[in-house]
């Protein structure tokens, strides 16, 4: 279960009829099992962009994906929900949508046509549920968790897919600081325990710095930088980029 | 599942008490025991007919207005917000219309097959239009107001046509806008519930991707399932459905809408093979008591079934949402 996804000279950006937007170029970066990447820069260089064009919602516009020797072409949908998970800065809810019902979802790559639920699969939800510390919240309707109890739960959905890679997007945003906390905690204790590869964009720098193992930093002149969290002093990017708030 | 079955099995035991009680009470007078048999013309040609007709209607509208308030992830979505039925209405308008003009409207078959095959056509050709613009933009508010907005010009077009029509054109647009469960024969019954079945074993045999729209585009396209694929598929269930109602029972309002939104309320439960079972029984029995209520009402008078599923549904559920509140 173990991938490794590697980038090669990537463009990301839009395709419209008249134009062609590139949004970023040239990203190249190698991500093994254990990884906790945090994907720093301003908003709007492209990082949901390229978390998007990764998971395959998105079509990349140059450069290869790879998950260990398949590009991300000759995959199919199914094959890349088994390998890919992803949460996403949208609301999700309503419908008498539970939590227990969110995180089921994430066992949808793996039933049958009628979506029917396996002993195995309810015992993997209820794991990622557990592990999540959403035990005492799994009935209630996802309208009326707190914003930090929501991401748990789309995390839980995320490990319930059984995926070696992760791709969370801004999870920290709108959080309080403990919940800020215990979500890197989280995400830290799942890449190391179960060797996923988690791929986090945020703005909570002294956060990512102190969880993440290494650095995606994204600039807003297309510069490109791909460093493990302790080097980050060296780097002239991050200090460019966090203005030397952190050095 | 269990508690499930249970809710399914009270609904089913109501639906037939609803149809018996429909048959019995919904005409010009109650039933005797004896007149209970298929011999017997009005049992068999006018309260059995009725009967079935407004079964189906209760089972099509709703489970249209289910898929495409998942669809668009709004409670607001309906067969009639999207603008599908009024585009029907404007295709019989114009096939009633000119029919009359030519004069070729007494031909009874002709022009029954030539409304229901207009309805169809008007209702496809809005739904054709909806996927176009469904393409073009992500936001589903967008999408809401775009078939809103559709509504309004057929709507428009439709008072244009009915301003120049002819008297006579006129009152049968009108009656036929009004709503009517009696007009259908059993060959009309035979090929609604034909169509019908056969997309309702579609939409089960499509659940899965169903239950996994209720989390939007992106998040059924990283579980692995084609969202935009399914959407085409959803969409053409739905105006199906709602095609087949208006072609046989005219534009009937509100059950589409409001049925969901009920069975929502009442079942608290995500799991759409219930949602659904729960919308076509519900649905039936809705349409079965408010056709009853139209004939028991007012004494020799019979009250158009829009006119009622529209007075008694909307409190109903203004009920509901105080009681339920959270939802």
């Amino acid at each position: 279960m173990d991938i490794t996804l590697n980038i090669r000279d990537l463009n990301i950006g839009y395709v419209s009829k008249k134009q062609t937007k590139v949004v970023y170029k040239n990203i190249t970066a190698s991500f093994a099992p254990g990884m906790l990447v945090g994907i720093i820069g301003k908003n709007g260089l492209g990082k949901s962009t390229l978390l998007r064009t990764i998971a395959g919602l998105q079509e990349k516009l140059q450069g290869e994906i790879y998950f260990d020797e398949r590009s991300l072409e000759q995959l199919s949908k199914q094959e890349l929900a088994k390998m890919i998970a992803v949460v996403l800065t949208e609301k999700v809810g309503g419908f008498n949508l539970t939590v227990i019902d969110l995180v089921s979802m994430g066992r949808v790559p793996y039933t049958n046509a009628f979506n029917h639920l396996q002993e195995e699969d309810t015992k993997i939800i209820e794991e990622c549920i557990s592990i999540c510390g959403l035990n005492d919240h799994k009935l209630k309707p996802i309208n009326e968790l707190s914003d930090g109890l929501f991401q748990k739960a789309m995390i839980a959905k995320g490990l319930a897919q059984q995926t070696s890679i992760i791709l969370l997007d801004e999870p920290t945003a709108y959080l309080d600081f403990p919940s800020k906390h215990q979500l890197f905690e989280l995400l830290k204790k799942v890449s190391i325990e179960d060797k996923k590869c988690i791929i986090t964009s945020s703005h909570d720098i002294e956060l990512v710095l102190k969880y993440a193992s290494h650095l995606l930093i994204m600039s807003e002149d297309h510069e490109f930088e791909f460093v493990e969290t302790d080097k980050y002093k060296s780097s002239e990017l991050f200090k460019k980029v966090t203005n030397g708030y952190f050095v | 599942m269990k508690e499930g079955l249970k809710h399914i099995v009270i609904l089913v035991c109501l639906l037939i008490v609803a149809f018996v009680a429909n048959i019995i009470l919904a005409g010009s007078s109650v039933l005797k025991f004896s007149e209970i048999n298929f011999a017997d013309y009005i049992f068999t040609n006018i309260r059995l007919s009725k009967a079935l007709t407004a079964l189906l209607c209760g089972i099509s509208l709703p489970i249209a207005g289910q898929i495409l308030q998942v669809l668009f992830r709004n409670p607001l979505a309906g067969p009639y917000v999207l603008g599908i039925s009024s585009a029907s209405s404007l295709a019989v308008g114009i096939a009633i219309m000119t029919l009359n003009t030519f004069g070729v409207m007494g031909y009874l078959f002709f022009s029954k097959t030539a409304i229901i095959l207009a309805a169809f056509a008007g209702s496809l050709c809005c739904t054709l239009l909806i996927l176009f613009v469904a393409k073009k933009v992500n936001s589903n508010v967008f999408l809401l107001l775009i078939g809103l907005m559709l509504g309004q010009i057929f709507g428009a077009l439709e008072s244009f046509i009915e301003y120049f029509s002819t008297d006579k054109g006129l009152r049968e647009f009108v009656m036929w806008s009004f709503g009517s469960l009696g007009n259908s024969s059993y060959i009309d019954i035979s090929i609604f519930a034909f169509i019908g079945i056969i997309l309702l074993v579609v939409l089960f045999l499509l659940t899965k991707p169903f239950q996994v729209f209720l989390v939007g585009q992106n998040y059924a396209n990283s579980l692995g399932v084609d969202f935009a694929k399914y959407r085409m598929y959803f969409i053409v269930i739905s105006s199906l459905l709602t095609a087949l109602a208006t072609a046989f029972c005219g534009p009937i309002a509100f059950v589409g809408l409001s049925i969901p939104i009920m069975t929502r309320l009442i079942y608290k439960t995500s799991d759409q093979k219930f949602q659904l079972a729960a919308c076509l029984l519900l649905g039936g029995i809705t349409m079965l008591v408010c056709d009853t209520l139209c004939y028991t009402i007012l004494p020799d008078r019979v009250i158009p079934i829009n006119v009622i599923t529209t007075l008694f549904g909307s409190p109903f559920i203004i009920y509901l949402l105080f009681k339920t509140r959270n939802w």
